[in-house]
């Protein structure tokens, strides 16, 4: 009995017993263990270590802290021995002065928060100037932020090097995207749902142009007026594509063939091809260079970019990932894999041995060991899945290597894989390309995560009810799997917004990158700090806004599951 | 020893299901050694068993949502081969219901039951909706038609996957242990759907302990363990007169207690 | 043994357009030919591209495959990296001058990524595990500054919050000369960095750590014996205070036998300055600056100061200068320090007056007292040594010398990663202690386990077998985020493999370098992950 007793987790004692006890108060709060006095001691000493020298060195704001903290610790202590709580005495009881280590971390946090608040409050406000007119170095203030740099520079900050002649593009673009998007907002909402059905699918369609749209509006189109309107190997050629994917869905009966339907697959291009030759004829969107798109647009645009491309890669890696096609088997892999030994292995190694310089070189002469060691691990390990081995292999490596190495890779190597006599890659479509494929391999790894989510017995269903592979994916697997995938979704789509912010240091003008050409002005000479805080709030906001925006959605997505 | 004395001259089409000498390993472990078995058209059939006996993994064999290595498994005169054709067109004639009914929760009802036959059958959306309603009155639930699975009852959703199964109008219907996730005021209503479907005259395997439905409906019992048939019997015979050791142990333990 | 009595219906019939039908339709078939459709579709597409490459390749010419001899080879791909680097590097770990190879250059980069991505990694697990708990205080405060650190710190991006770190707090310190000392310890925050003390071994402390091991079987054997004891008489003693008095006297003893058996640490010195020990230090100083006691030099003015102040000579890095300068400090005697690369530079210091002295071990003393000209006009007196002495950071001019120095570079880096991770670490630990269900701290109670056996014996072992795996996911996305110090131009292998880019003009050599070295750092840390997996699944079965 008395050693369970013992072992009994500590209480507080001396509040059970209604009356105060020093010796229980003692051992609950300083003198229990070993350790709870160090670390009180230690805790004691530091609060009034900074305390004092906060005293010192900002006595009015440091002797108020203090006095409230007195006030409110003196308020505790009598409602806790004279057991008359009020509502806020029992809250900070329970919430911030329960022990003598609390009520210390208390003080110590207090006064440390009024070191960072005041001094932040200072350089921020106090002391800072607003106006774009002083921001000068000549004129600016000393000790505080110059937040006019941000207006002064706001046409660099939003747009960076895009010409004033474009900025109505932009605007045109955002301003698509908002009325989308208040369409969207509003024709859902459950109230209206009922009346305003067809705006909800003239607003589906829209979202599907808008793209398209918002790419002609950013980059314009080229028109050369000599060349003939309708070029035939584009409009035939991409009427025969089209032709071809029906043809391919069809086969899997994903769609079915009615005269409509027939129409729309072999009209979409030709009409699509006139419109665009159409607006290219006008001369209104003018080419853009996009390398010189800045600051929040290009921001923005990698973001939206990046997070398109990646999801429909990302889920093609995942399935491939998860693949359990039929191998390929062993009596097709090793007779290849021997006969290709065999001929490099008499026809390389001989030559490189011999002119090897080192040992080093020597082993390298042998490498078509590699061949045989890499069908062996092909049969083993993946069973001749190929499918399945090159997803893996595929996100592995993109994951293993960090995004900016990617980036700076798609931007000194792209070069190197076109054709001859091409005019080089803009770094924008090259940044794109490494991006997407970084992005890609991360969006499948979700994407597998939400398959895995799905049980079993789905698959059998629909396997049972003779839904082929395709039908089984577009209408019961994935529908469900991104259903799951919301919150993560939602979080790679923040993750991609922030870190797009690297690109600048591979040379693109984003928000941040912009912010060398800006310091670097007279003007604005080294006013960093204000531009970085700035774009700290601002992805801060954003960010805030996409998560909460996505909680949303999941609560919305949720109800027909449960 | 002969077990089997009926119907000595059948033609092969008028077999549901002609399964011979099937196997089944994962791995190293058999858990179908090589089991026979003829259902006629029309025919109901019962098996049971001890949990691990093979018998859940001979019916899905049926389907090919396992796949036997060893053996032939001929369902209504096409034999289930590594032939796409052959696996499409056998799932598309043969309906199956779940233990936990997966149903697509992220599907209505009628959306449920009408998303085969409109993407398999190619039937149009209105002849879908209307077979599905009909089953869905048969099986005593139309009102629902419009709630998502994740609003129903484990009875009533057990009940929109024999619909749904239903609507596809497949000729032999496999039932893999329907009631057994289901609260005991629930089975009933499940069962009396599956006693309904047995007298129109469906071919019917299912895989169930529920006794006392084996013993009103099927044509013939088939007792399994170990990866084996151990006996086939007709319902009389199977439980008042056990032939084999093996059964009368796993009948004595599951009718006493 | 089921016989039946109906006959197997004959197998489908195998002849003609149907059986190469039914070979075209098997499943296996379909999903072999898939996937040689989809290799076919890879190499065809490789081809194109490297088509396109090879010939870019080719049109840059062969001197990206030029071997050393001349020729041109792929081959000789990367004999450009035994060529001169010719580029410094700002912050080296190793000894680099910028004649060394492209290799050394790499490696020192290599190292400098590990260097960071290390210490951020322990100090991360430190910092994460720390706010992880603080989210969960009773303290309203405590918890709450905890959830602001995560949301901010989670919802921005590293590269600004490095930006932020380094151009407007770490650039923003006081100079070198007003360097801020927290707390008054010997720790100084500039905007250079952060320098503080930092041991380093003599030649006797192999002797020391012999004893150190020594002192710790002694411990486990004193533990051993006395538990024995108690299982034996039943009395509990206190084995844990017994085994570190036993460490403590023994690693002592060693201490002093290792410093006093060592003899190899010497200055060599001319005899006319008439030192010929330590102590003969305060005496040369009073006769040279005239006064009466030691303290007095502070009434010196600057030059009066400098003319005194003895010149040393000491090899770069050696432990030998802090143990003299540590001495002399004690004494108040003023002192220069020339760290010098060679012997012979020392010699020659010495020779020409550039130095008094120089300090070192006595082998390499002696050498160079032999190779003097006039060796007898020479004496080694030999210095006293401890195991380990404590490197003080000083200011000399604008640089510190000695002690432990993060530049300012590496001190931002090191705080943007560690701030960064710990963020998403808190919200690991966090999850991974309230995944220990309510019910097992009951249980544990109900068994009569104290608090901290119950903290130790079931709720660490599972929480950390939650927090675990993620926690190795997080240490491999910090090793690769070390890549961001080209942000704040730390020379890690990142910015290194740049720098070597333009220098050599090799992209593609380079490159693949480059992602060697991360995909070996991911492979390591895949490794280790698979492993623990591995326990845990064998743990749980």
């Amino acid at each position: 009995m008395a050693t369970i007793s013992s072992n009994k987790p500590v209480q507080k004692r001396w509040t059970l017993s209604k009356r105060f006890n020093w010796n229980y108060f003692l051992l609950d709060n300083v003198t229990g263990s070993r350790a709870l006095l160090i670390w009180v001691s230690f805790l004691a000493l530091l609060t009034i270590g900074v305390t004092i020298g906060q005293l010192i060195a900002a006595p009015v704001r440091t002797s108020i802290i203090l006095a409230v903290w007195a006030i409110l610790v003196l308020g505790v202590v009598v409602g806790e021995l004279f057991t008359a709580h009020n509502v806020v005495t029992r809250w900070l009881k329970e919430n911030m002065l329960n022990n003598v280590s609390n009520t210390l971390v208390t003080l110590l946090l207090a006064v440390l928060i009024g070191l960072v608040g005041s001094g932040l409050w200072n350089w921020g406000i106090a002391n800072a100037t607003f106006s774009p007119e002083l921001t000068h170095p000549d004129v600016r203030t000393r000790d505080g932020a110059s937040w006019g740099v941000l207006w002064g520079a706001r046409k660099l900050l939003l747009t960076g090097l895009l010409g004033p002649e474009h900025t109505w593009r932009v605007l045109l673009t955002t301003g698509m995207v908002l009325l989308l998007w208040a369409s969207s907002f509003i024709s859902s909402r459950p109230s209206l749902k009922e009346t305003l059905a067809p705006l909800a699918r003239v607003t589906n369609i829209l979202w599907i142009i808008s793209p398209f749209a918002a790419y002609i509006f950013l980059a314009g189109l080229e028109y050369d007026p000599e060349g003939p309107f309708i070029r035939m190997g584009a409009l035939l050629g991409g009427t025969a594509v089209l032709i071809a994917l029906m043809g391919i869905f069809w086969l899997f009966r994903v769609i079915k063939l009615t005269p409509v339907s027939i129409a729309m697959w072999v009209l979409i291009w030709p009409i699509a091809y006139i419109i665009w030759r159409l607006i290219a004829q006008t001369g209104i969107f003018t080419p853009i260079n996009v390398d010189d798109w800045g600051g929040l647009l290009l921001t923005v645009i990698f973001a939206i970019f990046v997070n398109i491309l990646s999801l429909p890669i990302g889920i093609l890696l995942a399935l491939g990932r998860r693949a359990e096609v039929t191998g390929i088997p062993s009596w097709i892999i090793w007779p290849i894999a021997v006969v290709s030994f065999a001929y490099f292995f008499l026809n390389s190694t001989p030559e490189l041995w011999e002119t090897s310089r080192n040992n080093i070189e020597r082993v390298f002469s042998l490498w078509p060991f590699l061949i045989l060691i890499v069908a062996y691990y092909f049969h083993k390990s993946f069973q001749g899945n190929f499918v399945k081995a090159f997803s893996i292999l595929f996100i592995e490596i993109i994951r293993g290597v960090p995004l900016i190495t990617l980036l700076f890779m798609a931007i000194v190597m792209a070069p190197f894989f076109l054709p001859e006599g091409s005019t080089g890659i803009k770094s924008f479509w090259a940044v794109i390309v490494g991006y997407t494929i970084f992005s890609s391999a991360y969006m499948a790894e979700l994407v597998r995560g939400g398959l895995q989510a799905i049980p079993n017995g789905q698959y059998e269903a629909s396997d049972a009810l003779g839904l082929n592979t395709l039908q089984k994916y577009r209408f019961i697997v994935l529908p469900q799997a991104l259903r799951i995938l919301i919150p993560p979704l939602a979080g790679s789509v923040i993750a991609t917004f922030k870190s797009s912010s690297l690109v600048a240091l591979v040379g693109m003008i984003d928000l941040v990158g912009i912010t060398r050409g800006i310091i670097a002005n007279e003007n604005w000479l080294g006013l960093r700090t204000e531009l970085y805080v700035f774009m700290f709030l601002l992805y801060f906001f954003v960010s805030s806004i996409v998560s909460a925006y996505s909680r949303r959605l999941e609560e919305r997505a949720g109800l027909g599951v449960r | 020893m002969t077990m089997m004395k009926e119907a000595p001259t059948v033609t092969a089409v008028s077999d549901a299901i002609v399964c011979r000498d099937v196997h089944k390993w994962y791995g190293d472990f058999e858990a179908l050694k090589g089991v026979d078995l003829t259902v006629k058209t029309g025919e109901a059939i019962v098996i049971i068993g001890p949990s691990g006996s093979g018998k859940s993994t001979f019916i899905r064999c049926m389907n090919r949502l396992e796949e036997h290595q060893e053996g032939r498994i001929i369902i209504d005169g096409i034999e289930l081969t590594h032939d796409l054709r052959n696996i499409t067109e056998i799932r598309r004639e043969v309906g199956m219901v779940f233990q936990q009914f997966n149903l697509f929760p992220h599907l209505t009802v009628l959306e449920n039951i009408t998303l085969a036959p409109i993407n398999v059958r190619k039937w149009t959306r209105d002849r879908a909706e209307e077979l599905a309603m009909k089953w869905l009155t048969r099986v005593g639930i139309p009102e629902q038609a419009d709630k998502y699975p994740g609003q129903l009852s484990g009875g009533q959703q057990q009940r929109v996957a024999i619909a749904r199964c239903l609507t596809m109008q497949p000729k032999i219907l496999l039932f893999d242990e329907p009631t057994s996730a289901l609260d005991p005021e629930m089975i009933k209503e499940v069962l009396d759907v599956m006693r309904d479907l047995a007298h129109e005259g469906y071919t019917i395997v299912a895989v169930t302990h529920e006794m006392g439905f084996a013993r009103e409906v099927a044509d013939r019992i088939i007792f399994m363990d170990g990866g084996q048939i151990v006996e086939v019997n007709t319902p009389e015979e199977f439980y008042n007169n056990p032939k084999h050791e093996r059964t009368k142990l796993f009948l004595s333990q599951i009718l006493n207690h | 043994m089921a016989q039946t009595t109906t006959d197997p219906p004959p197998p489908q019939s195998s002849r003609g357009i149907s059986s190469l039908l039914s070979y075209i339709f098997d499943i296996r078939f379909l999903g072999v030919i898939g996937q040689i459709a989809i290799i076919a579709l890879l190499v065809f597409g490789a081809v194109t591209l490297s088509g396109n490459f090879r010939q870019n390749i080719d049109k840059l010419g062969e001197a990206q495959f030029r071997c050393i001899d001349g020729r041109v080879s792929y081959r000789c791909a990367f004999d450009f990296m035994d060529n001169e680097a010719g580029f410094d590097i700002s912050d080296t770990p190793l000894n680099y001058e910028n004649t060394d190879s492209f290799w050394w250059a790499a490696f020192n980069g290599l190292v400098n990524t590990f260097r960071v991505g290390l210490l951020s990694l322990v100090a991360m697990t430190i910092l994460g595990t720390v706010m992880g708990i603080a989210r969960m205080s009773d303290n309203w405060l405590v918890s709450r500054l905890a959830l602001a650190y995560i949301e901010i710190i989670r919802n921005t991006p590293i590269l600004i919050q490095l930006l932020l770190i380094y151009f407007s707090v770490i650039l923003a310190l006081p100079d070198i000369t007003e360097a801020i000392q927290p707390f008054g310890l010997p720790i100084f925050l500039s905007n250079r960095g952060l320098s503080m003390p930092w041991p380093q071994l003599m030649s006797s402390a192999p002797i020391w750590f012999a004893f150190v091991v020594l002192a710790v079987i002694q411990f486990q054997v004193t533990n051993i014996y006395l538990s024995r004891q108690e299982e034996r008489t039943g009395k509990p003693s206190n084995r844990f205070m017994w085994g570190l008095v036993g460490f403590i006297i023994i690693s002592g003893l060693g201490w002093f036998v290792a410093g006093s058996i060592a003899d190899n640490e010497g200055v060599l010195i001319a005899k006319s300055s008439r030192i010929g020990e330590v102590d003969d230090f305060e005496r040369v100083m009073l006769q040279r600056a005239q006064i009466n006691h030691i303290s007095e030099l502070e009434n010196l003015s600057e030059e009066e100061l400098a003319a005194v102040t003895i010149q040393i000579c000491a090899l770069r890095q050696s432990a030998s200068e802090p143990n003299l300068t540590n001495k002399l400090r004690q004494q108040g005697i003023p002192f220069d320090v020339s760290r010098v690369g060679s012997p012979e530079n020392a010699q020659g210091r010495l020779v020409d007056g550039r130095c008094e002295m120089f300090v070192g071990p006595k082998t390499i003393l002696a050498s160079q007292q032999a190779t003097l000209e006039d060796p007898s006009s020479f004496l080694i007196f030999p210095l006293d040594e401890t195991p380990v002495v404590f490197s003080y950071p000083r200011f000399e001019g604008f640089n510190v010398l000695g002690g432990w120095n993060m530049t300012g570079e590496f001190f931002a880096l090191f705080l943007g990663l560690t701030i960064f991770y710990a963020g998403g670490l808190a919200e690991v630990v966090r999850a991974g202690i309230l995944s220990v269900s309510k019910g097992q701290t009951e249980a544990a109670r109900a068994l009569g386990l104290s608090e901290g056996q119950r903290l130790n014996l079931i709720v660490l072992p599972q929480a950390l077998r939650v927090i675990i795996p993620p926690l190795i996911s997080t240490y491999l996305s910090l090793m690769k985020d070390t890549s961001l110090g080209v942000a704040v131009a730390f020379p890690e292998i990142y910015i290194i493999s740049q720098t070597l880019m333009n220098q050599s003009g090799r992209a593609l050599q380079i490159m693949i370098l480059l992602m060697l070295v991360y995909l070996s750092i991911s492979l390591f840390f895949s490794v280790i992950l698979n492993w623990y997996n591995d326990q845990i699944t064998l743990v749980e079965r």
